[in-house]
Parts: C-alpha cells; sequence; structure tokens
C-alpha cells in the first residue's frame, strides 16, 4: 500500500509497468511490432497533457486543446497549401496557437469567469472552425513538400522511431525542469494551492495564469502539427475528445483536480498508461468501445478512492 | 521614546455603518501592543487601515514620525509594516521554504533564467524560524503537515524577515488549540525579544494579552474604551471593560430603536 501513496504519481507508475508487461505476454509479437506507433500516440498526446498539467496544477482547466490541436494543425496545412514554406508556416501556426491561450488566460483572469465555462466555449468555436473549413473532408499537405527538412524532423521516422517520441522527450524534461526548479514553476503551483496566499505575497497571479493557458494551447498546437507532419492530413474528427484523454489522464497521473499539486511527467505517465489500454485492447481485437469504459471506470474509481481516502494520499 | 505607528482619530465608515469612529492607536519600538474588543469592535478594521487594505474615512497615520497615505498593501509593507493574517497567506501543499519565500524567491545567477536557489531558501527559511523558536527538521515537507502554531511561527518568521518592524498579527491565537496558543504566545515573546521588532497583538482573549502585552488599547463599537500600560491591564479588571463594552452597545441599539 506504502508503495502506491508514496508518491502522487505512484499509481500511474505501477499502471504503466503492469499493463506494458501483461499486453506483452498475453499479446506477444503483436504487442512488439506495435511498440512504434504506441510510442508515436503517447508522444502525441502526451505532449497535449504536459501542458493540460501545468493548467490544472495552477487551478484551471482547458478544455479547448482538442480543438485548438486541430484548428491549429489544419491553419498549418492551409499556410503550406498557400506554399509560404515549412517553416514560417510552423511559425505563424504556433503564434495562433500562442494567442489562442492568451484569449483563454485573459477571459478567465480579467472576467473572472470559470475557465472550464470559457474552455468549453472555445472547445466549440475552433471544432466548429474545423468543420466549416474541412467541410467533412481531410485537407492534405502537398506531395512536393512532404519529404521537406522540417515536415521530416517534425513527422520523420530515424532508425525505426517516430521523431514525435524524442520531440515529447524533450519537452517533458524541460518542463519538468521548469516545474520543479523555476520562479515560473513555483507560481504555477502557488497560484493553483491558494491562488489568495499567492495575491497577498506578490505573486503575478492572473499573469501565472495566463501563461500556464499559452503553454497548453501552444503544446495542443504543436502536437497537432507534429501529427498533420506525420499524417499528411488533417480532418474534422482530428482529435475529437481528445480533452477528455488528456484531462483523465493528468488525473490519473496525480495530479490534484483543483490544482496546487501534481507533475507533468505524471500526467505523462496517465497517457502511457490509456494509451497502452487503447492499443491493448485494439490488438485483441477488444470493441473500442470497452476502452471508453474502463478509461471511465478508473477516473471515477481513482478519484473516488482519493476522496474517501484524503489522509492516504495527503502530502507526507 | 518615539512611536513607530500613530493612529489619529481615524474614521472608517462602511456606508451607513461607522466601523471606526474616531480611533487613537500609540504604539512604542519594540512593545506588544495588545488590541482588545469583542467580535465586531473594529479590530481588523484598524489594522487592514494601517497595512493598507483600505483607506480611512478620515484620520491620520504615522509611521516614525512621518505621515503615510497607504494605497495598497505593498506601500505599507515599503515602510516595514508586516501583517500576518487569521489564513496566514501559505498554501499547504507546497513546501516550508518556497512558502517563506513565496513572490520573493531566490534565484540562482543569472537571474534571467529564473533558476531558483533552493539551497538558500531551505537554508534561510530553516534559521529564521528557528531564530523564534521552531525547529523543524525538514523545509521542504509540505506546509499542510505542520501544526496550527507551527504555521503561524512561519508566517511570522517571513514577515519579520522581509523587513517588518512593525508586525501586526490579527487574532493569532483563535483558531488554535490550547498548546498550539502557548507556542504562538511565545514566538511572539521571542519575536520582543529581537527588540527592534513592535507588535500589534489583535485578541479577545484578556489572559492571553495580560500575559504578553506591555501596553493596550481597547475598542468597543468602533470606540477606545481603555487605553493603558501593562500595569494598568494587571490592575483593571478588563471583564468590567468588556461588560462596558456590552452595556454601550445595549445603550446604543435602545436609542437607535427609540429613532428608528
Ligand atoms: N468590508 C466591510 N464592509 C462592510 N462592513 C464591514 C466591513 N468590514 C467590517 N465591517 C463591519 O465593521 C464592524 C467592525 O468589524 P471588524 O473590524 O471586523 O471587527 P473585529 O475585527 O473587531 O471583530 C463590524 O460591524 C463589521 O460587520
Ligand atoms: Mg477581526
Amino acid at each position: 500500500m506504502r508503495v502506491l501513496t508514496a508518491r502522487r504519481e505512484s499509481i500511474a507508475a505501477l499502471s504503466v509497468v503492469l499493463l506494458f508487461a501483461l499486453l506483452a505476454v498475453l499479446i506477444g509479437v503483436a504487442w512488439f511490432n506495435n511498440l512504434p506507433s504506441l510510442l508515436r500516440d503517447i508522444s502525441w498526446l502526451g505532449i497535449v497533457a504536459i501542458g493540460q498539467a501545468v493548467v490544472i496544477i495552477s487551478g484551471e482547466f482547458d478544455l479547448s486543446v482538442g480543438s485548438v490541436y486541430a484548428f491549429v494543425s489544419m491553419i498549418f496545412v492551409m499556410l503550406l497549401n498557400a506554399d509560404i514554406g515549412p517553416l514560417p508556416a510552423l511559425l505563424l501556426a504556433l503564434l495562433l496557437a500562442a494567442l489562442i491561450g492568451y484569449v483563454n488566460g485573459i477571459l478567465t483572469w480579467r472576467l473572472q469567469l470559470p475557465s472550464l465555462l470559457v474552455t468549453l466555449g472555445f472547445l466549440f468555436v475552433y471544432r466548429g472552425l474545423v468543420e466549416y473549413v474541412t467541410g467533412g473532408y481531410a485537407l492534405v499537405i502537398p506531395d512536393e513538400i512532404r519529404g521537406s527538412f522540417w515536415l521530416q524532423l517534425l513527422g520523420g521516422k530515424s532508425l525505426g522511431l517516430h521523431h514525435a517520441v524524442p520531440i515529447c522527450a524533450f519537452i517533458l524534461a524541460a518542463f519538468t525542469f521548469v516545474m520543479a526548479r523555476t520562479r515560473f514553476g513555483s507560481h504555477i503551483y502557488a497560484v493553483g494551492g491558494d491562488a489568495t496566499a499567492a495575491l497577498a505575497t506578490g505573486v503575478p497571479v492572473g499573469w501565472v495564469k495566463i501563461r500556464a493557458f499559452m503553454i497548453s494551447a501552444v503544446l495542443a498546437g504543436f502536437a497537432g502539427i507534429i501529427t498533420a507532419s506525420n499524417l499528411s492530413s488533417v480532418s474534422t474528427t482530428t482529435a475529437t475528445a481528445m480533452e477528455f484523454e488528456a484531462i483523465a489522464a493528468t488525473i490519473i497521473g496525480g495530479c490534484a483536480l483543483l490544482g496546487g499539486a501534481g507533475t507533468v511527467w505524471g500526467a505523462f505517465l496517465g497517457v502511457a498508461t490509456l494509451l497502452a489500454l487503447k492499443h491493448g485492447l485494439i490488438l485483441q481485437g477488444i470493441n473500442i468501445f470497452a476502452y471508453q469504459i474502463v478509461l471511465g471506470l478508473a477516473l471515477v474509481g481513482l478519484v473516488a478512492i482519493r476522496g474517501v481516502f484524503p489522509k492516504m494520499f495527503a502530502p507526507h | 521614546m518615539d512611536l513607530v505607528v500613530e493612529m489619529k482619530s481615524v474614521v472608517k465608515r462602511f456606508g451607513e455603518l461607522r466601523a471606526l469612529d474616531g480611533v487613537d492607536l500609540e504604539v512604542y519600538p519594540g512593545e506588544i501592543h495588545a488590541l482588545l474588543g469583542d467580535n465586531g469592535a473594529g479590530k481588523s478594521t484598524l489594522i487592514k487601515i494601517l497595512s493598507g487594505v483600505y483607506p480611512p474615512t478620515s484620520g491620520e497615520i504615522r509611521v516614525d514620525g512621518r505621515p503615510v497615505a497607504f494605497r495598497s498593501p505593498r506601500d505599507a509593507a515599503d515602510v516595514g509594516i508586516g501583517t500576518v493574517y487569521q489564513d496566514l497567506a501559505l498554501a499547504p501543499l507546497m513546501p516550508v521554504s518556497r512558502n517563506f519565500f513565496m513572490g520573493r524567491e531566490l534565484m540562482k545567477k543569472p537571474e534571467l533564467f529564473g533558476v531558483l536557489d533552493d539551497a538558500r531558501m531551505d537554508e534561510i527559511a530553516l534559521e529564521q524560524m528557528k531564530l523564534i523558536g521552531i525547529d523543524i527538521a525538514n523545509p521542504r515537507q509540505p506546509v499542510g503537515t505542520l501544526s496550527g502554531g507551527q504555521r503561524q511561527t512561519l508566517a511570522i518568521a517571513r514577515a519579520i524577515y522581509f523587513g517588518a518592524h512593525v508586525l501586526i498579527l490579527d487574532e493569532p491565537t483563535s483558531a488554535l488549540g490550547q498548546k498550539q496558543q502557548m507556542q504562538v504566545l511565545k514566538t511572539i515573546m521571542r519575536v520582543r525579544a529581537r527588540g527592534n521588532i513592535a507588535i500589534i497583538f489583535i485578541t479577545h482573549n484578556e489572559s492571553h494579552a495580560r500575559l504578553v502585552a506591555d501596553r493596550y488599547t481597547f475598542l468597543s463599537l468602533g470606540e477606545v474604551i481603555g487605553r493603558g500600560t501593562r500595569d494598568d491591564l494587571v490592575q483593571k479588571d478588563i471583564r468590567q471593560l468588556m461588560a462596558g463594552g456590552a452595556e454601550l452597545e445595549d445603550l446604543k441599539s435602545e436609542i437607535e430603536a427609540l429613532a428608528g
């Protein structure tokens, strides 16, 4: 028991190890053949979950990440089609993502609106725009630039490993450092832990939260961009319901629902848990709906256990 | 002896309500000044004015002899007024040293990168808490694991470290058990022993005031109904003042009812 409660991330860490071992034994060769695409999917959602974790630790929610993921990658593909070159397209799309995050943050802070509502609104806005532009079809990256340096760097594969994996690893390492060792990281924990205390001690609460939303939107948009670079297309249904997977992973990974505690690597372990389960069920030929049911039950169960035995999960 | 804080004829109205009706407060350097009175007497309002939370409707405030007009708590902090409110401004899930330096973190050079100097923050937080009597082993333990008295000490040590020479404590003992209350009173005496810090200690517990205060001001319904030194405090029956306050309240409401 002690092992499970020693850290907030323990349950997710243990789940990852057990699931990977169990599924490797159950599925055998097919599991190992599938590993590259599992790791790629973990990296894509992992990047989104890192941003979500920053927002949740700061005491807010970002429900718009799935739509931002699709919208920003759609703009990226449109810019590529407009032939402005991959690097300018990348930078412009990321700038747009930063702006989207800024708007989420400023509305939440200035108007003192619940971020759950603000970002729910934008979930519909950006999804609506994606549906409007794509019209139910897919938007594709022109053949002649698919092999270009930047698209290969973001979406390619080396030695059997999708580039998404080292990219995600780098982002994870960077944000683990930022959250644990920098003033900005400390402020994220402070505003999420006790916003009144943070305000009273001179922490710029609003600006900290706005930056958290910007990080979340930029990471979601960037994950969308590397996905589009890999698949060479964006469609109406790209990343639907991704926000819920990202939030579920973050909570499973030990972030406090109301902020103030947790880590980005915990959220990443939550992602690895969810996607190992998802891929395992698919490989076993089990209906994908089973994944949603298991995910839902695991989430409610975990939150319930934390609620019923708060002492067990209290800081030691 | 020069006064550190002098408040003169301070009035504060909240709409119709006169929360303070011409209050004087004189605080001497290095002394503990107890601010006594029942609930609703205006104690918190008075010290919120002194800590820059809101401006007085009228009246004068001097700190170290200089007239001041605070527009924010920052202004008050800048002239050395440190306030520890009941909620203490601590984040319970965060480590002790991170709470100690919350909003004023120490960073490694070059500061541009914003990398925290946790080793130094740990060291200073422990040392400062030890100076006023709390010896905790682990500066990284979450504040939520400290006792109520230890949390008070942390908040007090923080205020002093960041330059308070007037320390305002709003009912520091009221939410605590007997043993924790005594711990906080000891902390207050240790701060006093440092000699250079004046303490405004708000309480409605007369025995606490008796134990530690050098001087007292007694408020009732926004007015000063008694003041004096430790000796007066010991001789006079404070309970009588309390009763007087209650009587005054009755009288006032009777008059209001008649006028009503
Ligand atoms: N912000 C406020 N707005 C309106 N009335 C207030 C406000 N703050 C305090 N009061 C009123 O002023 C009176 C004095 O309150 P307070 O200073 O908190 O008393 P104490 O701290 O002595 O218990 C009370 O009647 C209280 O209801
Ligand atoms: Mg009060």
